[in-house]
């Protein structure tokens, strides 16, 4: 069903749109994965290859190349309308002024017109969304930069804060300023040397022999923008934190690979080869993608503890490794491979292994790129699972040793919050670069 | 990357060639299906077998020898109760309370969240500026770890966090949200839709692309008001794709555990306690360990999640057909 509905992906008059797009072609390739992914999730993928690539819609004109045929239905109308529109100028102005406002609101088009009110409606809700969805995030980041003090702080500052301080002659450490409020020195600046029982010693600058006495009520401290670095600091001192960096890589990286290679050797097999069974394997691996792993917890810990994986890294990585979904999501793929090219090969005698890694490999690559990031994820934020595995501190990663610090009696929210934005930071930047492979690869496949 | 394990793929080459003289090409397909198939069965399938052994027998002892048979004592002592509508009469109350606890949960996430994916879905449909980069504000929580979701909030609705600060200076006072049990399940229901959302909006946001503008312009021509253009073009067009939304995230609901029990541990009490998490602790955080209860739990799931599967495939058959 999958492969005739999506056919090849660009077929004959692709080839003009991938030389004028330049260093394109590989985007548009790994978009035809969202679009010919999965046969479990195809109605969703055909529509999720449309919305995703704009820019291959803008700049490419394509052939009318089978599944894609739906969003690019969509497509086309809307540009030909706004060619019209265009070309028309006067009448199509006219047009638009009869479109009624909530009408506009459901169906408007980009360039329309004025803004109207449900224009400023959908602003004021997108502007709403910028705040609520980035905003704890920039709060957090933000709170991360605050010392201990700063933190304790109620109301919070929006901006982290810390006492400035100066070198006096004399004394060896820096001195916190404060500013006088009343008294003969009002308004001066002072460093203050001790602080007792409601009073403070105080010198100037320019007189640090003569330590005068205040109470503590006639000084203000002088604060300034500051970022407190110390809470990343100690991450590294007090904690062991590049031990749960480096299980949350290792685990990460090894079971990617292994699930990398051994689904798509799956997805060859299932793509290219004519044998009997080819359609049971197939129910299998749909069978598997029924079988999460929250409900199969207990026998798989038997499973794990048997083997000796328990309390090792290898327990998180192997059974994380057995994902079905890029079985589905290759196949799709490598099914728009051509079988000639394998023919050819096979004439110049090269072995099976061979086809398979010299030439169905790389050419799949852009869908094994997209499925690589996908699994990165899922991997890195994994945790049910590494909480039943690893139970010894040593073997935490980022997300366990997140979980337990803030489980003990007392949190400590500064170290907290440091390592919460280092754990979020290599997902953060991934996403930055990546948005677009990210978010095809998880509407075709639906979610993990 | 690749040139690296050449080398590796030149020795894997040997045995492999060897497989293909012996066992001719077609055939040979079994031994590229082989380590797929062996982590499969053995990290799936034989689990699923074993489910049904762990919940049909007794002891805390993880061991399959040293577990006694039991038969059904284990659903049984599940679904004992005196009135099914109220967990205290139960012997395993806590297994209720968790059961009711995800069917409110549920219930609430799915309506909310798919409610909101749908509105922001159709206003990214309209055409606005930067329709890129807002369409990532709503997915990029999606991105984060459920444990980073979860402390990203704790942070701001702890006693002296950021919302109680707010609501101080609006004079309306503080308030212990995560101590109160109301609250804490209210929040939990937030932080879930937060966190999911921008998944959904972009799978409806896919569906409604796919409706045909033309259909648009005939309901303009025939002077339909907005209203009635979305509820007769609209939504029964983008009917297909809801189906899969809502089996979708109904699905994933059911297995909640990840960002709520690092958000409030289960509590107060066991006001936020799912049922993968009575799974979880029953059968690993406390002893004795009863893997019999949490695999007869379990396999509850299991059936409710196979029922869910299934009314997907048929959801997207349909959606497929058209």
């Amino acid at each position: 069903m999958g492969e005739r509905l999506f056919g090849k992906p660009d077929g004959g008059s692709g080839g003009a749109s991938r030389t004028r797009t330049g260093g394109a072609p590989d985007q548009n390739r790994s978009d035809e994965i969202g679009g010919g992914a999965s046969g479990a999730t195809q109605g969703r993928t055909g529509g999720a290859s449309g919305v995703l690539d704009e820019t291959r819609s803008e700049t490419a004109p394509r052939g009318p190349a089978g599944a894609t045929a739906a969003p690019e239905r969509a497509e086309a109308p809307r540009k030909a309308h706004e060619g019209r529109d265009r070309a028309e100028g006067a009448p199509a102005s006219a047009a638009t002024a009869t479109r009624s406002g909530i009408l506009g609101f459901l169906t408007a088009t980009r360039g329309r017109g004025r803004m109207d009110w449900t224009d400023w409606v959908s602003y004021a809700y997108l502007t709403f969304g910028i705040f609520l969805m980035f905003g704890p995030v920039v709060w957090l980041v933000l709170s991360s930069f605050k010392d201990q003090n700063e933190l304790d702080r109620f109301p919070p500052r929006f901006l982290p804060y810390a006492q400035e301080t100066m070198v006096v002659d004399g004394f060896d450490d820096p001195l916190p300023i404060f500013v006088v409020t009343e008294g003969e020195l009002e308004g001066q600046r002072v460093g203050q040397t001790r602080r007792a029982a409601g009073r403070a010693e105080v010198v100037t600058q320019d007189d640090p022999d003569n330590r005068i006495r205040l109470t503590t009520d006639q000084i203000t401290p002088v604060e300034g923008v500051a970022f407190a670095t110390e809470n990343y600091t100690q991450l590294f001192e007090r904690f062991n934190f590049m031990q749960f960096f480096w299980n949350s890589t290792f685990i990460t990286l090894m079971s990617t690979a292994i699930m990398l290679l051994v689904n798509s050797m799956a997805a060859f097999a299932l793509s290219k080869y004519q044998f009997r069974g080819r359609t049971s394997v197939l129910l299998i691996v749909i069978g598997t993608l029924m079988i999460p792993q929250t409900v199969v917890l207990v026998p798989l810990f038997l499973i794990v503890t048997e083997m000796g994986m328990f309390n090792s890294l290898w327990g998180v990585i192997i059974p994380g490794a057995a994902t079905p979904t890029g079985v589905f999501l290759l196949r799709q793929y490598m099914i728009t491979i051509p079988d000639e090219i394998l023919d050819a090969a096979r004439m110049d005698k090269a072995s099976e292994w061979k086809i398979f890694w010299r030439i169905i490999v790389p050419l799949s690559a852009p869908a094994i790129a997209v499925l690589a990031i996908l699994a990165i994820m899922w991997r890195w934020n994994d945790f049910l699972w590494p909480l039943i595995v690893l139970t010894r501190t040593e073997n935490f990663t980022l997300q366990l040793a997140l979980n337990s610090f803030q489980g003990e009696l007392q949190t400590d929210w500064p170290s907290l919050l440091a390592m919460t934005v280092l754990t979020l930071l290599p997902i953060a930047s991934v996403f930055m670069f990546l948005q677009r492979y990210i978010a095809t690869g998880i509407a075709s496949t639906g979610g993990k | 990357m690749l040139t690296i394990l050449n080398p590796l793929m030149r020795i894997v080459e040997i045995p492999m060639l060897a497989l293909q003289r012996l066992l001719g090409i077609n055939r040979l397909a079994w031994a590229f299906l082989l380590p797929n198939l062996v982590l499969f069965g053995l990290f799936a399938f034989l689990p699923v077998i074993l489910n049904v052994f762990y919940a049909t027998t007794g002891s805390d002892n993880v061991l399959l020898e040293a577990r006694p048979y039991i038969g059904a004592r284990n659903f049984e002592s599940l679904t004992d109760c005196g009135n099914y509508l109220d967990a205290n009469t139960c012997r395993e109350d806590k297994f209720w309370r968790a059961v009711f606890n995800t069917i409110w949960f549920v219930t609430l996430q799915v309506g909310i969240m798919v409610g909101f994916a749908l509105l922001t879905a159709v206003i990214l449909n309209r055409d606005i500026r930067a329709r890129g980069f807002f369409r990532s504000v709503f997915f990029f929580p999606v991105l984060l770890s459920p444990v980073v979701v979860a402390l990203i909030w704790k942070w701001i609705l702890q006693r002296e966090g950021v919302l109680n600060a707010f609501l101080d200076w609006t004079g309306a006072g503080g308030i212990n949200w995560l101590v109160d049990a109301g609250w804490a399940f209210g929040w939990s229901v937030f932080i879930s839709v937060w966190a999911h959302m921008g998944f959904y909006t972009l799978i409806l946001l896919a569906g409604l692309q796919a409706i045909p503008r033309d259909v648009y312009e005939a309901a303009e021509m025939d002077g339909a008001s907005a209203w009635r253009t979305f509820r007769r073009i609209t939504l029964p067009l983008l009917s297909p794709t809801m189906l899969v939304v809502l089996v979708l995230a109904l699905i994933k609901g059911v297995q909640t555990f990840d960002e709520i029990y690092a958000f409030t541990g289960g509590g107060p009490g066991t006001a936020t306690t799912f049922i993968i998490q009575y799974i979880y602790e029953r059968g690993f955080a406390g002893a004795p360990r009863l893997f019999g209860l949490a695999a007869a739990a379990s396999l509850l799931v299991a059936g409710v999640l196979v029922l869910l599967t299934l009314a997907q495939l048929w959801a997207n058959r349909r959606n497929v057909d058209g």
